[in-house]
C-alpha cells in the first residue's frame, strides 16, 4: 500500500502542520459535533434510565383515577367492586386507594432582613400505612429517615423533599399544618421522593413547578379522622403487569373505568395514565426537549464542519496539483492519490470523534448531574456508558468527515499527470457582480467594486458560509425568541395582565351568603387594600370543530375583575358578558376558535348542593320564614356544608353526577400564556351548575362559590404591609394559603434565571460554530486569492484598506446568512414553543435588544474570525507570493 | 551621487533563510540608476535580480547598507510607510500579470489609481470616479486596449493582460517603474510588443524603467545593463539601441 509509505505519512503531517490552524478549526468542528451528540443523547439517555429506576423502585402506578372535586367513594364498596372485577383482568396487579386533601403549612424561610412565615398550600396524602414498601404503589425513597415507618407514629407525617429544601425542614422539625380548618404541628419522620412529584407542579393547568407546594404522607386512618371522611377515598392508582402494551392497557383501563363509574354514580372523571401524570409529563417534555437539541445541534455542526472539510481539501487538491503531477509520473497510482487525499477526512473523522466521544462521555455525566441537582432528585442517578451511543457517535463523525473529503480525493485521482504537471496560469473566471447587474451600477468605488464582486466569487463556497452563518443565527434566533418570548410573556401576565398582588385560597368553596361576602367586606377595609376579586376555578373540558381540551375555568364576579386586565387580540373582544366566555389565545389557537364562535363546554356540579337545598327548604319551613328563618337557615347551611358535607358527597348519597355540556359564545380571546384557561363569570357558571335553585327560590339566598381572593395592592412592594394584611387575612375561616404576588415572582425569576442559563450556553455554541466557520472559510479565501491579495499590497493598498476589502465581503455575507436564519430560526423557536410546552402559549416575541445582539454579535464574530486570516495575510512575502502561479 | 541619480544602493546586503540554509542573495552592492533610463538586469537564476528589485521597490528591506530613492533612505521604513513608497513612488510589471481577476481591463487600472488620485497639477489631486475612470481609459487608449476597457482578464490574452498591468502601472504616475521578467510568460512576438510598448512610454513618459530579465537578449534595448552574478555587478554598462525587431530569444 503505497499510500501508507512513510512518504505519504510524512507529506501527510507535514500538511496538517503546515496549515494548522485550519486544521485545528476542522478538528475542533468535528469534536464539537460528536461531542454535543455524546453529551446531549447520552445526557437524556441517563436521566431516561435514572427515571425509570425511580419509578421502578417506587411502583410508579401506571393510572391513576380520581373523582370528581368535592366527590368520594366508599373504599369497601368500590374494593369489593375490585375484587370481583380483578378475576377477569388479573393484569391490575396493585390497586391502592388514597385520600387526596388540600392543606396548607405556616413555615418559616429566612430573609437577609428577618425570618417570614408564609402561609403556603399544599396537599396531605392518606394512604393505607400497612402495606409493605413493594406493596405500595406510588412508594417513597429516603433522602432522610429510613423503611419502614410502618409505626409512623401520631402526629408524624413523611414530606415531600422539595418542600423541605425550600424552607430548610429536617426530620424531626414540626410542621404547622391546616387541614379542613384544624391546624396540627406535625413531627417529620420522613423526607422523600415520590414518583408523582419529581418534578412539583399542582395541577396540569400552572406553568412553573412549585416547590412551595407542600405534599405530606400519612396513614389514611388518621387523615380520615382530621377530615371526618371516614371509609372515604377520592383516587385509585393502579399498577398493571409489566408486559402489557400500551394498547392493551388503555383498554383494560377504559372497560374497568366504565364500569367502575356505573357503580358509583358516574364519581370519577377521566383516567389519567401514566404518561400524562403532570411531573412524568413534565419531565418527558424535558427530556423530548433535550432529545429534539441533542439531534437538530450536532447536526448543524457536523453540517458545518462537513462542508469545511470539503471546501478546505478542495483546494488542497488544488494548490498540490503539481505534487499530484509529480507522483503520478513518478508511477504512484490514482487508487494511491485518492486513499491519501481521503486520509486527510478520513484522520479528521477518526481524531475528531474519539476526541469528541471522550469529550462527550465525561460532559454527559455533568449534564445529567446538574439536570438532577437543579430538579432536586433523588440520588439515584444513573451514569453509565452506552455503547449504542460510542459506537454510533462514532460512525457519524468518521463517515460524514469521510464523504465530505471524498469528492476532493476523487478530484486528485482523476487529474491527469501531463495537466497536473502543466502548472498553467490559473486565472478565474471575473463578471459583474449581482448587484451591479440589478442596480446596473458600473460606478462603485473600486474598494467596494472589489468585495462586492469577490462576494458569490466562490458559490459554493460562499453559500456554504451563509449556510454556516444561517445555522448559527437559527441557534441564536431560537435561544433569544425563547428567551424573549418566555421573559415577556411571563412579565407581561404577572405585570399588565394579573395585576395581583396577593391571592388567597379557600380550603375548599366558599359561598356568598356563608360568609364570603363577610371575607371581602372586612378585607376590602383593610389598609393598603385597593381591591378584592372572588374567582372560582374548577376544571372542565371544552369541545369544537371536534377538538377536546382539558381547562381550568377561572370566574369572576364581575364582568370587568379589577385585579385581571384582558389583552385582546381583536377589536371585536370585549369584557366578560353574562353566557359567553374568553379564551385564551393559545387555547383559541389550539380549538381553532375565535371571537363569535360558539364552543361547547362542560360544567361539574357540586353533588351535595341539591341535598342542601332540600335540607335548606326544611329548616326555612321549620321557622316559618323571615328573618329569623333566613338566619337559621344559613347556620344550618354552614354546619352541613363545611363541617358534613362527606355524608352528602359519597359516591352512594350523591345525585347521579353528570359532566354535562352547554353551548356558549366565545366573546374575546385574550392574549395570555395560558394555553389551557377559560374566563367567564360566576353567575354564568352557577347557573349551569344549578347553584341558582337558591337565589331562584323563595330562600333568597346566594350560594354563588368561590375558591380564591385575588387582591390588589396600593403598594405591593412594601413588604411590612402585605404581612400586615397577610396577618389579618389568615385569622379569617377556612383559609388555606397566602400567596404573594412578590414571591411568585421571585420564584419564577430564579426559574428563569436557570432558564437564561440554557440560553446563554447555546448563544456560546452559536457564537463558537459561527467563529470557526467563517475562520475556515476565510483562511480558504485567502490561500486561494493569496497572490492577488499580494498583488493589492505591492501596489500600495494599506493593511486597513486591505482588512475594509475583506471585511465588506464578510460583512454581507453575514449580512446574507443572518438573513437566512432568521425566518427559519423563527419557525423553529415557534415549532419548539408550540409543541413543547403544550398547555401555555408564548407568541414569539423578540426585542429590539435581542436583534441587536444577534446583528451586532454575529458580525463582531465575522469581523474577529477574519483577523488571524488577515493578519496571516498582510504578513506573506508579497514577493514570493506574487510569482506563486498556483495561488 | 549625481543630481540625476534616482536610485541609489550603498553597500547593501540581503541575507535570508530557505529552510534550514543560509543564503547570501546581495553581498555589499553599490548602484546608482538614473531618473529616466531604461535599465534591465540581467543573470542567471539566483544571482540576486528579484531581491534587487524587491529592495528597490521597498517590498523588502537590506540586511545591510543604505537604499536612496529620489535622496529619501528607504532602507528602514515601516510597514506601513513602504506600502506608501510603493504606492506613491512605484508601479509595478509582473511577469504573471497578476491583474485582479474580478475587475474588468479599466477597473485594474483604476484600481492602482485610485490610491493616489489623479493629478491634474502639481498640489491638485482629484479622486474623483469620474477622474480616475477617464484617466484609465486614456492609459488603456495609450497601450492600444481602449476597445478591451470592459473586458475581463480572463477574456484576453496574456499579452493584452500584461499591456493592462503597463497601463495600471504608469496611469499612477510613479518615478520608477519595475518589472520582474515581464515577457517571461508571453510568446516571442507578444514579448517583442510588450518591449516595444515599454521602451516607447519610457520614452515618452520619462519614467525609470528597471527590469529583471534572464534573457540576455534584453539587453540589446536597454540604456543601461546591470549584469549580476553571485550577488553582485559584474558588469554595468551603457549600451547602443539594436533594433527591437531584430530581437531573439
Amino acid at each position: 500500500m503505497n499510500f501508507l509509505s512513510r512518504y505519504w505519512r510524512k507529506k501527510l503531517i507535514g500538511d496538517i502542520k503546515q496549515q494548522k490552524l485550519l486544521f485545528f478549526a476542522l478538528f475542533f468542528l468535528c469534536i464539537f459535533g460528536v461531542g454535543s451528540y455524546v453529551t446531549l443523547t447520552m445526557g437524556y439517555t441517563n436521566l431516561y434510565s435514572s427515571l425509570d429506576k425511580i419509578y421502578t423502585k417506587t411502583n410508579f402506578a401506571d393510572v391513576e383515577i380520581n373523582t370528581h372535586s368535592d366527590v368520594w367513594y366508599n373504599i369497601s364498596e368500590v374494593n369489593s367492586f375490585i375484587n370481583n372485577y380483578s378475576i377477569y383482568y388479573p393484569e391490575l396487579e396493585m390497586i391502592n386507594h388514597r385520600l387526596l386533601v388540600n392543606s396548607g403549612y405556616n413555615s418559616s424561610i429566612d430573609t437577609k432582613e428577618y425570618t417570614r412565615y408564609q402561609l403556603t398550600e399544599g396537599r396531605a396524602i392518606g394512604l393505607n400505612w400497612s402495606l409493605s414498601a413493594t406493596e405500595r404503589v406510588n412508594g417513597f425513597i429516603y433522602n432522610e429517615g429510613t423503611e419502614p415507618v410502618h409505626q409512623l407514629q401520631n402526629n408524624s407525617i413523611l414530606l415531600e423533599a422539595h418542600y423541605a429544601h425550600v424552607y430548610d425542614l429536617h426530620v424531626n422539625d414540626f410542621l404547622q399544618t391546616k387541614i379542613y380548618g384544624q391546624k396540627f404541628n406535625f413531627t417529620i419522620q420522613g423526607i422523600v421522593y415520590n414518583p408523582e412529584s419529581l418534578i412539583v407542579i399542582p395541577s396540569r393547568h400552572e406553568f412553573l413547578p412549585n416547590n412551595r407546594f407542600g405534599i405530606i404522607y400519612l396513614p389514611l386512618k388518621i387523615l380520615h379522622e382530621y377530615t371526618n371522611l371516614t371509609g372515604l377515598a377520592n383516587n385509585i392508582i393502579i399498577r398493571v403487569s409489566d408486559n402489557l402494551s400500551i394498547k392493551a392497557r388503555n383498554q383494560i383501563i377504559s372497560d374497568f373505568y366504565v364500569k367502575l363509574n356505573d357503580q358509583t354514580n358516574n364519581s370519577f372523571t377521566s383516567p389519567v395514565y401514566q404518561e400524562f401524570q403532570v411531573s412524568n409529563w413534565a419531565l418527558n417534555m424535558d427530556l423530548e426537549e433535550i432529545q429534539k437539541i441533542a439531534i437538530a445541534l450536532p447536526v448543524l455542526i457536523l453540517a458545518v464542519a462537513s462542508i469545511a472539510i470539503f471546501i478546505t481539501l478542495n483546494r488542497q487538491v488544488q494548490s498540490q496539483r503539481r505534487i499530484i503531477g509529480i507522483a503520478s509520473s513518478l508511477g504512484y497510482t490514482p487508487v494511491d492519490i485518492l486513499l491519501h487525499y481521503a486520509s486527510f477526512s478520513f484522520i479528521l473523522g477518526l481524531v475528531g470523534s474519539v476526541i469528541g466521544i471522550l469529550l462527550g462521555v465525561g460532559l454527559s455525566g455533568g449534564i445529567t448531574w446538574i439536570y438532577a441537582y437543579f430538579m432536586l432528585f433523588p440520588a439515584i442517578i444513573s451514569i453509565e456508558l452506552q455503547l449504542g451511543v460510542i459506537i454510533s457517535a462514532f460512525i457519524i463523525g468518521t463517515s460524514i468527515t469521510f464523504i465530505s473529503g471524498i469528492i476532493p480525493a476523487i478530484k486528485a485521482n482523476r487529474l491527469s499527470p501531463r495537466e497536473a504537471l502543466q502548472g498553467n496560469l490559473m486565472i478565474s473566471k471575473g463578471g459583474h457582480s449581482f448587484f451591479e447587474r440589478i442596480l446596473r451600477i458600473r460606478s462603485f468605488r473600486i474598494r467596494f467594486t472589489v468585495p462586492i464582486r469577490n462576494f458569490f466569487r466562490q458559490k459554493s463556497r460562499t453559500t456554504a458560509t451563509i449556510i454556516a452563518i444561517s445555522a448559527s443565527v437559527m441557534i441564536l434566533v431560537v435561544s433569544g425568541a425563547f428567551n424573549d418570548s418566555i421573559n415577556g410573556g411571563i412579565s407581561r401576565q404577572f405585570t399588565e395582565t394579573s395585576q395581583y398582588h396577593m391571592s388567597v385560597s379557600y380550603e375548599g368553596f366558599k359561598f356568598s351568603d356563608l360568609g364570603l361576602l363577610e371575607d371581602i367586606s372586612y378585607i376590602s377595609q383593610l389598609p393598603g387594600v385597593e381591591s378584592v376579586d372572588p374567582v372560582l376555578e374548577i376544571p372542565s373540558i371544552i369541545e369544537t370543530n371536534g377538538r377536546k381540551e382539558e381547562v381550568l375555568i377561572m370566574a369572576w364576579n364581575s364582568s370587568s375583575p379589577q385585579t385581571h386586565k384582558f389583552q385582546w387580540t381583536s377589536k371585536a373582544d370585549q369584557l366578560i358578558p353574562k353566557d359567553g366566555l374568553i379564551l385564551t389565545s393559545g387555547l383559541a389557537r389550539s380549538l381553532g376558535s375565535s371571537t363569535g364562535d360558539t364552543v361547547s363546554y362542560g360544567y361539574p356540579r357540586i353533588p351535595y348542593l341539591g341535598s342542601a337545598y332540600k335540607a335548606a327548604v326544611t329548616i326555612w319551613n321549620l321557622w316559618g320564614g323571615g328573618d329569623r328563618s333566613r338566619n337559621e337557615t344559613l347556620e344550618y347551611l354552614t354546619s352541613l356544608i363545611t363541617q358534613n358535607k362527606d355524608t352528602l358527597s359519597f359516591s352512594s348519597n350523591a345525585e347521579e353526577i353528570n359532566f354535562r355540556y352547554e353551548d356558549i359564545t366565545v366573546t374575546g380571546v385574550s392574549e395570555e400564556i395560558w394555553g389551557s384557561i377559560i374566563y367567564t363569570t360566576i353567575q354564568t357558571l352557577t347557573d349551569s351548575m344549578g347553584i341558582d335553585i337558591f337565589k331562584n327560590s323563595f330562600l333568597d339566598i346566594d350560594l354563588s362559590p368561590c375558591s380564591k381572593l385575588i387582591l390588589k395592592i396600593s403598594n405591593p412592594n412594601n413588604l411590612t404591609l402585605l404581612e400586615n394584611i397577610k396577618t389579618e387575612v389568615s385569622s379569617l375561616s377556612e383559609i388555606r394559603s397566602i400567596t404573594f404576588g412578590y414571591d411568585l415572582r421571585n420564584s419564577i425569576n430564579q426559574t428563569l434565571t436557570a432558564f437564561n442559563i440554557i440560553v446563554i450556553i447555546f448563544i456560546f455554541f452559536a457564537c463558537i460554530l459561527a467563529g470557526a466557520s467563517i475562520f475556515t472559510t476565510i483562511h480558504i479565501n485567502f490561500q486561494e486569492r493569496s497572490r492577488e491579495s499580494a498583488t493589492m499590497l505591492t501596489l500600495g493598498l494599506s493593511d486597513q484598506e486591505f482588512l475594509f476589502i475583506i471585511s465588506i465581503e464578510n460583512f454581507f455575507q453575514t449580512l446574507l446568512g443572518i438573513l437566512g436564519g432568521i425566518l427559519p430560526g423563527l419557525w423553529l423557536a415557534d415549532w419548539i414553543l408550540s409543541n413543547a410546552l403544550r398547555v401555555f402559549y408564548f407568541p414569539i416575541v423578540v426585542s429590539i435588544q435581542t436583534w441587536l445582539i444577534i446583528w451586532v454579535g454575529v458580525l463582531l464574530i465575522v469581523l474577529v474570525s477574519q483577523i488571524p486570516a488577515i493578519v496571516q495575510g498582510v504578513k506573506m512575502d508579497l514577493a514570493e507570493v506574487t510569482k506563486d502561479i498556483s495561488r | 551621487m549625481s543630481v540625476l541619480t534616482l536610485i541609489n544602493l550603498e553597500n547593501v546586503s540581503k541575507n535570508y533563510t530557505m529552510g534550514e540554509v543560509e543564503v547570501n542573495a546581495l553581498s555589499d552592492l553599490t548602484l546608482e540608476i538614473e531618473k529616466g533610463k531604461f535599465v534591465v538586469m540581467i543573470g542567471t537564476s539566483g544571482t540576486g535580480k528579484s531581491t534587487l528589485l524587491n529592495l528597490i521597490s521597498a517590498i523588502d528591506t537590506p540586511t545591510k547598507g543604505r537604499i536612496l530613492i529620489e535622496g529619501v533612505d528607504i532602507s528602514f521604513l515601516t510597514r506601513k510607510q513602504r506600502a506608501q513608497f510603493r504606492r506613491h513612488k512605484i508601479g509595478f510589471i509582473f511577469q504573471f500579470f497578476n491583474l485582479i481577476p474580478t475587475l474588468t481591463a479599466v477597473e485594474n487600472v483604476e484600481f492602482g489609481l485610485a490610491l493616489v488620485g489623479v493629478t491634474s497639477s502639481p498640489g491638485n489631486t482629484s479622486y474623483d470616479t469620474k477622474d480616475i475612470h477617464s484617466t484609465a481609459l486614456e492609459w488603456l487608449d495609450k497601450v492600444g486596449l481602449a476597445h478591451r476597457a470592459n473586458h475581463f482578464p480572463s477574456q484576453m490574452s496574456g499579452g493584452e493582460q500584461q499591456r493592462v498591468a503597463i497601463a495600471r502601472a504608469l496611469a499612477k504616475n510613479p518615478p520608477i517603474i519595475i518589472a520582474d521578467e515581464p515577457t517571461g510568460n508571453l510568446d516571442f512576438r507578444t514579448g517583442i510588443k510588450i518591449l516595444k510598448l515599454m521602451k516607447e512610454l519610457n520614452k515618452e513618459t520619462q519614467k525609470t524603467f528597471v527590469i529583471a530579465t534572464h534573457n540576455s537578449q534584453l539587453a540589446k534595448i536597454a540604456d543601461y545593463v546591470i549584469s549580476l552574478q553571485m550577488g553582485g555587478v559584474e558588469t554595468y554598462e551603457q549600451i547602443p539601441h539594436d533594433d527591437l525587431d531584430k530581437l531573439i530569444w
